[in-house]
This record gives structure tokens, C-alpha cells and sequence, in this order.
């Protein structure tokens, strides 16, 4: 008899390093069924799918908790070729394809068909000559199984983005003893149309009883094509539903969660001016795998704006490319004057000052000490602490030192001076420093990304606290980017979603969770009209 | 239009016209007559050939230029010196030579392989290390050990005077010197006459084939491509010979070593034969995209190791036919640039690190060794002066590395720009 799940997960538990990512899932699919996986970026998504193909990053880390049962058998899967080997494939966020291949090798990948020769008997499969021909009729085969018209001779790089996304459906299809399907964002990088093309072909092919397991943060094709619902936040199962008995708005409320519960440390409704410190016009930017495109956005003097968005949907592009740090098109304007984007250091003369979310990368010389890494941009900007003898400029040690000083304990970063290396700080200390230095520059406009990245509670709350601080005494207009919706909710006083490269709306902090979720998946229809403040323009 | 593809053509073969350019100069100033030049010429390419051969597998899989072939050749030369030892020549002692030093090779291949996969992506720079080391060991055993209690050397007269270490210079013995090379020759204006003849026949029985097979004429010509354009350089070169006289002379006494041309021929027909297997396929694969080929369930760390051994086992042959040629070995020497050779050659020849084909050997072989003996000469006669032709070699064999690896660069700069600018404008849209 068959059995009524195809696959069950039961209890998975996992932590690293003593951090719980997951806690007490279960997962069930039946055959031919589509099941829709929904979470914001680090809700346990991912680490769920790498349990289920047995990637290395989990046994690696001291395993996992809880039982996987495939086809109604318990199974041990300790490497994807155990997943392989069950009938469990995937279509990757990013091709798994070989651009200079063509399509039949593409989906034949590392399962060609062979022709026998006497090497071949002797010393194994390897030695096999390929059997292209045999390769690209069967290729044509899935191909006209799927509703394709296409050459299996052609070469995979040639053919638009929309048609990749297919040869991987293909390939898994191909494979004889297939039986779940994982698509991991299949539809990121597809048009709407495309992506509905492919979506019906996807329901097309469970109707064949092959089920799939879709993760996506487009909550309409959720609606439209899953069966059933499965969300998970902070590595806990918070709702599995049958897609009809769920809506949208519900859905995007149990992903972010249910309860606004955030300590603001900022007035409520604070009045501005109608003063811009900055105004973006049709600015684009191509920074790689965070592309921003035309963008209009205004900044009032005085206030802090955040900036939300789901991974390399482009958020994290607006601070880089006012900076000058990836090629970007349209206008700037600081104060209502124009400003030259790629000219960085004169961006830094006008008062701007950019704490960057690659800290270790962009943010720090991490085999300088603290107190280089506090003063340098200051140095090199305004020529401060640098002191004049006989005409000739030299550093100021005692003045950087004071300053280093001050900053330490003002930002508690715990460190044993100011020449400590800043590469032996936790990550928070690390950023603690960051933002000294941009303090330092006394700047009127400062863009922070991600500023509460990978550290504790404690600096989290420090280094929001001293945003609060500078913006409240010294008027400095602030520009947060992060992925912690909630964080931003606690701080700003508006906050731009940005979603599929554009900005696509403007909220308060007070709006409805529901609504936050629902921009971020890039639905922009948010029922009521009037009190969301729109992009204006 | 016209001239822009022109442009292009000339760009993306930069290197190997600029090596013509310069083989042309060298050699006119060299001041040689054309006999020399092409008898010299014709035992290089069969010398060094196999050698620049065993460079491909690792390009292929994405590894660069494998700079440790020297461990391969010194296997090879361990070897050769073992049957020297033992007084076993002819036929029986080549083949448990190529025995011994392919059992060995396989040894050294595997360990750089494994040191290659710990160093992904410094996968040049490694081998160059690892070839230093090899160097290093070879000296411990044949300079410190031979001749000890450890490593007994049973022949004394290669042993150096005070009974450790081996002599500097190894003279083989009657069975071992030329033996590939003495077993059948031929004049190159009878090779290539029989090569006109061979390959023209080849060409009419693929192009009956092909016809046979149902096509019309003239894709039956354009399927049979390769066979003719084999077949019209041979054709091509043939009436050169034959009709400039200098070259006749030249022609006439050169000789062919034509079963060393059989062999070199056997490790090409291998090499192809294996890029069209299963193996060949995994090893491309791995050389396009490793994250590709590790998430399709290919053994990437695997691979790259087989690809190694094959590579290191062919430059255990090369340096076998390279010896052989000789006649001696310098024991501790001969080994030593052996990787940087043949990674020059194969660079002028127009391959990249990233891709080098048969043809990009021959090609690269022909001008690299060109060079290599008419540079000092040219050197010589423009200045007088027997160390700058000296300095030219040297400039040579590293200039060219240099040279060939910016010139590949500068070949790749607006590709990048290219694609910038496409990107920008879908950023644009």
C-alpha cells in the first residue's frame, strides 16, 4: 500500500554552537502534493532544506535532532547523494547550470548516457564514451514532456533567464526515480510572467504525483498554486494550513509575527520640516546580487529612516550606491544641491558618513588598532587630529588617543585599550568601532546598514540607543538599513520597503505587521488606501 | 565591420602573433642555415612534444597550468636511472622503466592532487612549490641516500668518487640511448609526402562516409572539415619543402623518428580519447563550475586528483622520450625546468589557463623551441657577445610566461568593460 506521506519530518531540532535555528518542526507531504515554505530570511528555511538533503554544514556541526521519514520508511540521509538516491532533488536559488554546455548535458548531468567500449570493462564506468545522441533524445523528451519547444542541442548560456529556470525542472524530472521536488525561490529571478508559465508547469508535473516542496517570499503564488502552507519563524513551526483556509494578510502576519512588541525610544510622532537633507531621483544601482532600480525617495532633515527589504531584494544597494561604491544611474540631492555619487570623498566633505554592512570587509582594518580604525576617516577627510610643526603635518597621538578613549567608554566597547588590534574584537565591539568613527566625522547624514548584524543583545541595544543619541542631540539625519524589522519599528520614524530592486512603499512603524510582510513579498495592493504615506512625488 | 573582425581575430591570438613576429626576427638573425634550423627544430618537437601534452587534463579542470610535472618527470627519470642501474636495456627495459615510473607517478599525483584541492584556486602557485620540494627529495635520495646501505647502487661508475650520491651526469647505456628514436626513420620530405597520400586517402574514405550516410556533397565537405584542412597542411607543407630549395636540402637530411612520432601520436589519440568519456565529461564539468559539478553528485576532490595522476603519469612518459633522445641525464638538473618549459610552450601557443588545445601544443611547441635555440644565436651575432645570447635564453623560457599570461589579460580587459555596460543599461530599463 502506498503510504500517505511521501515525506514526514518529525521534531527536527537543530542548533550551532549552542544556538537554536530550529525547534520541534514536523513537515508533511503527500504525493503529487505542493507544499509552500514560508519565513522571513533566517527563519530556518534553509537549514530545514540542507537536513533534508544532508549537507555537510549539518553533520559538520553536531548533526540534527528528530526523525525524517521518507516514503514511509525512517531514513538516515547523510550526504545529497543519499537524497539523490531516495528521489528527493532540487532547483537551486542560483541555475545549477553550465552556461557552456548544451541543454542535454545540462540535464544529464553527471548522469550521461554512456556507450560501452573494452577500457570501459576493465577499468570502470568512467571510461565510457558518452552517447550524445541517445543524450539528446531523451533530453528532447522531458523537454516535450514539460511543454518546451527546444533544441536540446542548444547552448544553455544562449537562452533567456525565464527558459534556465525550466532545463532545472527538467533535469530532476529526468531522473527516473524522482518523487519531491524542493524549489528553492525558483521564481526570484523570473518576470511575473514567466513565472506564472512556470508555476503552471509545476502543477502540471505534481498532478503526476510528484510532490514539492516551494519556498518562496512571493506570498500570491503561495495563494495561487500551493496546496498547503507551512510557516516558520525564528526556527519555529507557527502555522501549517491548507492554502484555502488561510489569507494572505495571515500568512504575512504569522512570518513576522503576531504581537508589535518593541520598545520605542523615539516620540511617537515627531513634526518635520518640509526641509529634504537628501532626495533620491531615479537612482539605480548595480551592485551585484543587490540590484536597485529607480528609486525615488525623501529624506527630511532630522529624521531616521529605515530601510527593510528581504535579502538581495536591493535594500542594502541605496547606502552603497549614495556612497559611490557600486556604478549607479540617476540624481542625488544633499541639501537640495546635486552631488557627484562617484566622487566619494568630496560626498564625505558634505557630511555624509556610511557605516557599511561588510564590516570586516569594507567597515574595519582589522589588523589596525582601535584607535586608527576610530580616527582614519576623520584624518583623511578633515584633517583632524593631526597637529602642524614647522609646517609639516603629523599625527596627533594624544589627541587621537583622548578621543579613542572617550569613545570607548561611551560605546562600553570592551577591549583592553586603544591600541588593542580591532580583528581580536567580538563582532558587536567591531561595530561599536564602526560607529565611532563615524561619529568622529560629526557627519549630518549618516547611512547605517545593518548595523545590529551578528551580535549580541547587549551591543544591539547600545548601538541603537546611540543612533537615538546623535539624532536626538545633534540632529543628525540617520538612514538605517536592516534586516530586524523590529529594531527599525523601534526606531525610525518611517520606513521604505524595498522589494524586487524598487522601493515600493513607504510605512510607519505603527502600521500593521500584515502590511510590512505583504510589501515585501511585493504586493503593493494593500487594501486600504490613505495610511500608508505613499512615495510622494 | 570587416576590419573590426579582423581586430578581433588579431586580438584574441595576440600572443601566438607576437611569438610568430618574434620567431621570424630571431631566426633570421640567427644566422643558421635552413638544415640546421629544421633538423633542430624536428628533434625538439619530438623531444618536448608528450611533455606539453600533459599539461592539458588540468586545464581542463579548471586547475591552471600544472607546474608539477616536474614530479612526473622525475619519476620518469627515477626511471631510467633504476634500469641503468640494473643493466637492463632495449625494448624489456623500456617498458619496466615505463612501468616503474608510471607506479610512481601515479604516487606523486595523487599527493599534488591532494595538495590541490587543500589549495583551490592557488593551484599554480602550489605546483611550483611542490616542484621545489620534489627537487629537494630526489637530492636526499639519489645525492644522500644511493649508495648507501639504505639504497644500494649496484653499478659503480654511477656513483660519484667517494661512493655516496650519484655522478652529476648519467651516460646511458646502448639499449637505453635513442632507443625509440633509432627503430624507424625516415627523411621529413618522405614523411610528408606519405603524409599527403595517407591523409588524402583518410579524407575521401570520411567524406564516401559521410556521403553514404545520405548527406548531399557539400555537407558531406563540411562535415569532413578537419580531415581536409589536416589534409591541406600537409599538402601545404609538402610544396614548401619541395619547392624553395633551401628547404629541400633541409628536407632531404632531416630525419623523422617516426615510432616517437607513433608514441606522441598514441598520448594525443589518449587524451581524446578521454575527454569524450564519462571522466572527461566530469572533468569538464568540474573545470566550468565546481559548485555545479559538486551539487550534480560529482566527486569534485576526486576528480581533480584523477586529473592530476593523468597528468603527471604522461609527464612521466614525456621525460622518458625526452631522456632517451638525449642520451644522459643530468641527473639533478634535467628535471628541474621541465615545468616551466612546457608551461611556456603551451602558453605561446595561444592557450590560456583556462583553455589549451592539441593544436595550441603543437603550435606552441614549434615556436616556444624555435625561439629557445635561435635566441641566443640572434643574440650572439647582434652583439658580439656569447652572455647576452645566454641572457636571451633565460629571458626566454620566463620573459615568455610573463609576457603571454599579460598579453591573455589585456585580451580579457573589455569583455569585463562589455559587461558592465550591458549590465548597466538592463539596470536602465
Amino acid at each position: 500500500m502506498e503510504p500517505k506521506y511521501i515525506l514526514e519530518m518529525h521534531g527536527i531540532c537543530k542548533e550551532y554552537s549552542g544556538n537554536p535555528v530550529l525547534k520541534n518542526v514536523d513537515l508533511r507531504i503527500r504525493p503529487g502534493e505542493i507544499l509552500a515554505l514560508v519565513g522571513e530570511n533566517g527563519a530556518g528555511k534553509s537549514t530545514l532544506m540542507n537536513i533534508l538533503f544532508g549537507m555537510s554544514v549539518i553533520h559538520s556541526t553536531g548533526g540534527f535532532k528528530g526523525e525524517v521519514l521518507f516514503n514511509g520508511e525512517p531514513v538516515r540521509i547523510s550526504s545529497p547523494l543519499d537524497a539523490m538516491k531516495c528521489g528527493i532533488g532540487m532547483v537551486h536559488q542560483e541555475f545549477m547550470l553550465i552556461n557552456g554546455y548544451e541543454i542535454s548535458e545540462n540535464i544529464k548531468l553527471n548522469r550521461e548516457n554512456l556507450k560501452k567500449n573494452i577500457l570501459q570493462k576493465i577499468l570502470g564506468n568512467k571510461l565510457g564514451i558518452l552517447d550524445r545522441s541517445q543524450m539528446r533524445s531523451e533530453s528532447l523528451a522531458v523537454l516535450n514532456e514539460l511543454g518546451l519547444q527546444l533544441e536540446p542541442s542548444t547552448i544553455t548560456g544562449t537562452l533567456p533567464v525565464g527558459l534556465k529556470q525550466f532545463i532545472e525542472i527538467a533535469r530532476e524530472l529526468d531522473k527516473k526515480n524522482i518523487k519531491l521536488i524542493v524549489l528553492d525561490e525558483p521564481t526570484a529571478v523570473l518576470t511575473e510572467n514567466e513565472a506564472e508559465k512556470f508555476l503552471n508547469c509545476v502543477k502540471e508535473v505534481s498532478r503526476k504525483g510528484i510532490s514539492f516542496i516551494f519556498i518562496t517570499h512571493r506570498l500570491k503564488e503561495v495563494k495561487a498554486y500551493a496546496d498547503s502552507i507551512v510557516i516558520l519563524r525564528d526556527g519555529e513551526l507557527v502555522g501549517d494550513y491548507s492554502t484555502e483556509s488561510i489569507s494572505i494578510e495571515r500568512i504575512s502576519e504569522l512570518m513576522i509575527g503576531r504581537t508589535v512588541n518593541f520598545d520605542r525610544s523615539v516620540d511617537n510622532d515627531r513634526k518635520f520640516s518640509e526641509d529634504y537633507e537628501l532626495e533620491l531621483k531615479n537612482f539605480s544601482v548595480n551592485m551585484p546580487g543587490e540590484i536597485l532600480k529607480n528609486a525615488n525617495l525623501k529624506i527630511r532633515k532630522g529624521e531616521i529612516l529605515g530601510i527593510a527589504g528581504l535579502a538581495g531584494h536591493g535594500k542594502a544597494a541605496i547606502a552603497n550606491g549614495i556612497m559611490g561604491l557600486y556604478p549607479s544611474m540617476g540624481d542625488i540631492f544633499l541639501k537640495g544641491k546635486k552631488i557627484d555619487e562617484t566622487d566619494t570623498l568630496q560626498t564625505l566633505l558634505d557630511g555624509v558618513a556610511f557605516v557599511s554592512e561588510d564590516r570586516r570587509g569594507v567597515g574595519l582594518l582589522l589588523h589596525e588598532s582601535i584607535e586608527t580604525n576610530v580616527v582614519i576617516s576623520s584624518l583623511r577627510v578633515y584633517n583632524k587630529f593631526l597637529r602642524r610643526i614647522l609646517g609639516i603635518k603629523f599625527y596627533d597621538r594624544k589627541a587621537a588617543k583622548n578621543f579613542t578613549e572617550e569613545m570607548i567608554k561611551r560605546f562600553d566597547i570592551r577591549c583592553t585599550g586603544p591600541s588593542q588590534e580591532v580583528g581580536r574584537l567580538s563582532g558587536g565591539n567591531q561595530q561599536k568601532v564602526c560607529m565611532a568613527r563615524a561619529i568622529a566625522l560629526h557627519p549630518e547624514l549618516l547611512l547605517v546598514s545593518e548595523p545590529t548584524r551578528g551580535i549580541d543583545v547587549g551591543a544591539k541595544k547600545r548601538i541603537l540607543d546611540e543612533l537615538v543619541e546623535m539624532n536626538t542631540r545633534e540632529g543628525t539625519t540617520i538612514i538605517v538599513t536592516s534586516s530586524e524589522l523590529a529594531e527599525l519599528r523601534s526606531i525610525c520614524d518611517r520606513i521604505a520597503i524595498v522589494s524586487g530592486g524598487e522601493v515600493v512603499g513607504i510605512l510607519s512603524p505603527f502600521d500593521d505587521s500584515y502590511k510590512f510582510g505583504l510589501l515585501m513579498s511585493g504586493i503593493t495592493d494593500l487594501g486600504e488606501k490613505g495610511e500608508s504615506d505613499e512615495i510622494r512625488d | 565591420m570587416k576590419a573590426d573582425k579582423f581586430l578581433a581575430v588579431l586580438k584574441s591570438n595576440a600572443v601566438t602573433i607576437f611569438f610568430i613576429i618574434l620567431c621570424i626576427f630571431s631566426t633570421a638573425f640567427s644566422g643558421q642555415s635552413a638544415t640546421f634550423i629544421v633538423q633542430e627544430l624536428v628533434s625538439r618537437l619530438c623531444r618536448n612534444s608528450v611533455l606539453i601534452l600533459s599539461l592539458l587534463m588540468p586545464v581542463l579542470c579548471g586547475m591552471g597550468l600544472n607546474f608539477s610535472i616536474v614530479l612526473g618527470a622525475a619519476a620518469g627519470q627515477i626511471g631510467l636511472i633504476l634500469i641503468t642501474n640494473w643493466g637492463i636495456g632495449g625494448f624489456t627495459g623500456m617498458l619496466i622503466c615505463i612501468l616503474i615510473a608510471t607506479i610512481i607517478s601515479v604516487l606523486f599525483g595523487i599527493f599534488s592532487g591532494f595538495l590541490f584541492n587543500k589549495t583551490v584556486g592557488q593551484e599554480m602557485i602550489t605546483g611550483i612549490i611542490v616542484g621545489y620540494f620534489a627537487k629537494g627529495f630526489f637530492d636526499l635520495i639519489f645525492l644522500i641516500l644511493a649508495g648507501t646501505k639504505i639504497f644500494p647502487i649496484g653499478n659503480p661508475e654511477l656513483l660519484l668518487a667517494g661512493g655516496v650520491g650519484l655522478k652529476n651526469t648519467i651516460v646511458f647505456g646502448e639499449g637505453v640511448r635513442y632507443v625509440f628514436d633509432d627503430v624507424f626513420k625516415l627523411s621529413l620530405i618522405n614523411c610528408l609526402l606519405y603524409g599527403v597520400y595517407i591523409t588524402l586517402a583518410i579524407t575521401i574514405v570520411v567524406i564516401l562516409i559521410h556521403k553514404i550516410k545520405g548527406n548531399k556533397w557539400k555537407d558531406a565537405l563540411i562535415k569532413s572539415k578537419t580531415m581536409i584542412i589536416v589534409f591541406s597542411c600537409f599538402l601545404i607543407c609538402f610544396l614548401l619543402v619541395f619547392l624553395i630549395p633551401s628547404l629541400f636540402t633541409a628536407g632531404l637530411r632531416t630525419d623523422v623518428p617516426l615510432f616517437t612520432v607513433l608514441l606522441i601520436a598514441v598520448v594525443c589519440l589518449l587524451n581524446e580519447f578521454l575527454c569524450k568519456t564519462k571522466l572527461g565529461q566530469d572533468i569538464r564539468t568540474c573545470g566550468l563550475d565546481m559548485q555545479v559539478a559538486s551539487a550534480s553528485g560529482i566527486k569534485v576532490g576526486q576528480t581533480r586528483i584523477i586529473a592530476t595522476v593523468i597528468s603527471t603519469i604522461i609527464a612521466a612518459w614525456g621525460q622518458i622520450i625526452f631522456l632517451q633522445n638525449m642520451g644522459l641525464v643530468n641527473t639533478y638538473t634535467s628535471h628541474e625546468q621541465v615545468g616551466t618549459y612546457a608551461v611556456a610552450a603551451l602558453l605561446v601557443g595561444g592557450a590560456s589557463i583556462h583553455k589549451a588545445t592539441i593544436k595550441q601544443v603543437f603550435v606552441g611547441a614549434v615556436l616556444f623551441h624555435l625561439l629557445f635555440f635561435t635566441m641566443p644565436l640572434a643574440g650572439f651575432n647582434l652583439f658580439n657577445d656569447s652572455q647576452i645570447g645566454e641572457y636571451f635564453r633565460v629571458f626566454v623560457s620566463y620573459g615568455v610566461i610573463a609576457i603571454s599570461l599579460a598579453l591573455h589579460a589585456w585580451e580579457n580587459l573589455p569583455k569585463v568593460k562589455a559587461k558592465k555596460k550591458i549590465k548597466s543599461d538592463v539596470v536602465a530599463n
